[in-house]
């Protein structure tokens, strides 16, 4: 609602409270009626002086409160804009004050009483009681926690008062209490402050309020009050902006086979928490599954759960034991939490705008987190929760957004050994394992052999290229490669496209120094492509017959091997 | 890539070629259980990490000077702001101390920033026309450039 004052006597603020009060009789009452929430909308107040800025200036002029469209809905206000703009619970605030002003049998007494009257606790919670269709009592109850120290301690003590805060003689959970709190107040700050912004602190004027808020506070403190204050912990969003959110019965309805049902829920003790249920589940698939490594070729095999596409022929015939990708296992984890008993919801996590990996994520009551057996990021962690827990190594693959009392680190502490059957192993036992084994002794030193080996993990590493180049020289100045000193030079192959057009492949030529020469006195080399990192092996004189050709070229004159160069013939 | 990373890749590469000359692979598969922690070089002594290096392959004279990086405080502030430490984790060796950056500077006197303070602790020294100059412009004078 726009409140237009002729112009500035005072400041805006008053300027326009003292236009209210001096509206004639019938804009007044629209304007009350106006100020009153309903449903769908609560008004602001808006105050402009006929010297603003405006974008219909060629609208009439229209003084108090400003009506938008005729009784033909044509538009008739004329888009004030610019000025300061307070909250309602700024104007409100300073209409209290002005209270003393005015006898309290005058006019402007009696219409800011009535004001305040339109936006005060009693109008809040008829407000809110209608919009989400609560119980009224609920709310009085509410009310009565934050404005009494002795019900606010009882009720931090909910355990052993609940008849106290029983709603027409039933008992009711704690969470329908602090799930209407946190939506009055929400979540704190960085700096652990409560946010003005929210309904109850700007929309309305609330005698009182900061003392509501600070015992608030006191029960966001004491109480695990997050499933109602942080939207990433109902995975409202996800954990990235184009992160893609699947819930239970959002995908088409498919069945986890028996086999791998029975695997993981035959031991499972009877007793556990539901968080303990869900590390278990989660601890128990990592050590049923392996990764497909097949995913790493994925744009050359087109399989399809190398993508988040859905398939209910491929989930229905997953067995233990079977290799699967992060899609499959973010799809059957969920599954199997959604399955379970109580109060425990669990969701898909697609990742990016192009859907490339999947996690899943579970809340409860007491918790939220995020499960990642299968990381991409193998900068972080070059090893999976599926490999970790074959090998009884701590897993790294939970992530917490929410857990105050550390409940999923005791549930894993206590589900994880059950599973391997032993405590996971730290790296002091590790190292006393270590030094048991005595080390192999007389090992050969097959160059070639060895350097397929690293040349086979870089690929599974998907390190290629200029990082490939410069790992190889960083592995062969270690023993890697024994007492050899592998000479290296750098080779680019002509390429033509199907337009004609030329371009250059890069390959590093290898050579072993003292290997002895063959009966045609070329020795043998090795070439490898840094893009795929095939491994070839050939003799110097090929190597010269495509330098001589053009085919290949040297890099730098920095890098050659001397012996094998187009101008030197046998 | 990290020396870790590095070190992680050689040993599997280790591994891949005993098990294709069929020779026993289990100390590569140990150290490979040991590199997952990318804390593990804060949890053992120096012998031991020396151990682990010479298995993994690296030459005695880069050991000292790679096993440094490895134990290094900029590596440890990595892992702490990464949570990937935990300082109460009683198996962390090595160990940092840990700043809070507001107790820094708390004990530090700020003095009030008055005009006459200003003056008193900086040196201003007019600026002097060179008799080079003088002469120049004098010469321009003249001849009217």
């Amino acid at each position: 609602m726009n409140i237009i004052s002729p112009k500035e006597e005072i400041n805006r603020m008053v300027d326009g409270i003292h236009t209210i009060l001096s509206l004639p009789e019938e804009q007044y009452n629209l304007l009350i009626q106006k100020m009153i929430p309903s449903d769908k909308t609560i008004e602001s107040l808006r105050f402009y002086y006929l010297t603003d800025s405006c974008e219909v200036p060629t609208n009439p002029i229209q003084l108090g409160l400003e009506q938008e469209h005729d009784e033909n809905q044509r538009y008739i206000g004329r888009s004030y804009y610019g000025g300061k703009n307070f909250s309602t619970h700024e104007i409100l605030e300073y209409c209290q004050s002005m209270l003393n002003n005015y006898s309290t049998n005058s006019l402007e007494y009696s219409r800011i009483s009535e004001i305040l009257h339109t936006r005060d606790l009693t109008s809040f919670k008829s407000s809110y009681s209608s919009e989400k269709n609560i119980n009224p009592m609920l709310l009085d109850k509410i009310f009565e926690i934050l404005s009494s120290d002795d019900m606010l301690s009882r009720f931090l003590d909910y355990s052993n008062n609940t008849e106290i805060f029983a709603i027409d003689g039933k008992k009711i959970p704690i969470s329908n209490y602090l799930e209407h709190l946190g939506k009055f107040f929400g979540n704190k700050d960085k700096d652990g402050n409560l946010s003005n912004s929210n309904r109850i602190s700007s929309d309305f004027f609330i005698q009182d309020l900061e003392e509501l808020k600070k015992r608030y506070l006191q029960i966001f403190d004491a109480i695990n009050i997050d499933r109602y204050v942080n939207p990433s912990y109902t995975f409202s969003c996800g954990p990235n902006i184009t992160d893609n959110i699947v819930r239970d019965g959002e995908e088409p309805h498919w069945e986890i086979t028996p086999e791998i049902h029975e695997t993981i829920f035959a031991d499972m003790p009877q007793d556990l928490s539901l968080e303990e249920q869900a590390m278990y589940i989660y601890c128990k698939m990592c050590t049923i599954f392996s990764y497909d490594e097949g995913y790493m070729y994925r744009d050359k095999l087109r399989k399809v759960n190398y993508e988040s596409t859905f398939s209910k022929e491929h989930l229905e015939g997953l067995k233990p034991g079977d290799k699967i990708t992060c899609y499959d296992f973010s799809r059957i984890y969920a599954k199997l939490i959604n399955g379970l008993d109580g109060d425990i919801t669990a969701v898909m996590i697609l990742e990016g705008g192009n859907e490339g990996h999947a996690l899943a994520g579970f809340y409860t009551e007491n918790v939220s987190a995020i499960v990642e057996a299968i990381n991409v990021a193998s900068d972080k962690d070059s090893t999976n929760d599926l490999m970790k827990a074959k090998n009884g190594i701590s897993l790294k693959g939970i992530k917490t957004i929410s857990d105050r009392l550390g409940i999923i680190e005791q549930a894993i502490d206590k589900v994880y050994p059950q599973i391997l059957g032993k405590q996971p192993k730290s790296i002091k036992e590790y190292i006393q394992e270590l030094k048991k084994i005595h080390q192999e002794q007389d090992v050969p030193n097959d160059v070639f052999l060895k350097l397929q080996s690293l040349l086979e993990v870089m690929k599974a590493n998907n390190i290629s290229g200029n990082e490939f180049a410069q790992t190889l020289w960083g592995v062969s100045k270690t023993k890697y490669f024994g007492d050899t000193k592998l000479e290296r030079a750098y080779l680019g192959e002509l390429q033509k496209d199907e337009n004609g057009s030329e371009g250059y492949k890069r390959h590093i030529l290898l050579r072993q120094p003292k290997q002895e020469k063959s009966q045609n006195f070329s020795r043998e080399v090795y070439l490898i492509d840094t893009d795929t990192l095939d491994l070839k092996t050939c003799y110097e004189e090929d190597i010269i017959a495509r330098l001589n050709s053009g085919e290949l070229i040297y890099e730098s004159e920095k890098y050659k091997l001397p012996g094998i160069d187009k101008e030197v013939e046998e | 890539m990290t020396q870790l990373s590095e070190l992680r890749l050689i040993n599997d590469s280790n591994i891949l070629y005993l098990k294709k000359i069929n020779r026993n692979y289990k100390r590569n598969e140990i150290v490979k259980n040991i590199l997952d922690d990318e804390t593990c070089f804060f949890k053992m002594n120096k012998n031991d990490a020396y151990i682990i290096l010479q298995d993994i392959g690296i030459l005695s004279e880069q050991i000292d000077k790679i096993y440094q990086k490895l134990i290094s405080s900029d590596e440890f502030y990595r892992l702490f702001k990464s949570k990937k430490i935990d300082l109460n984790d009683k198996d962390i060796l090595i160990q940092y101390p840990i700043y809070d950056t507001d107790d820094l500077f708390k004990n530090k006197k700020v003095d009030k920033y008055n005009d006459e303070s200003i003056q008193n602790t900086m040196e201003l020294i007019p600026y002097k026309e060179s008799f080079i100059k003088k002469v120049l412009n004098k010469l321009k004078e003249i001849f009217k450039i």
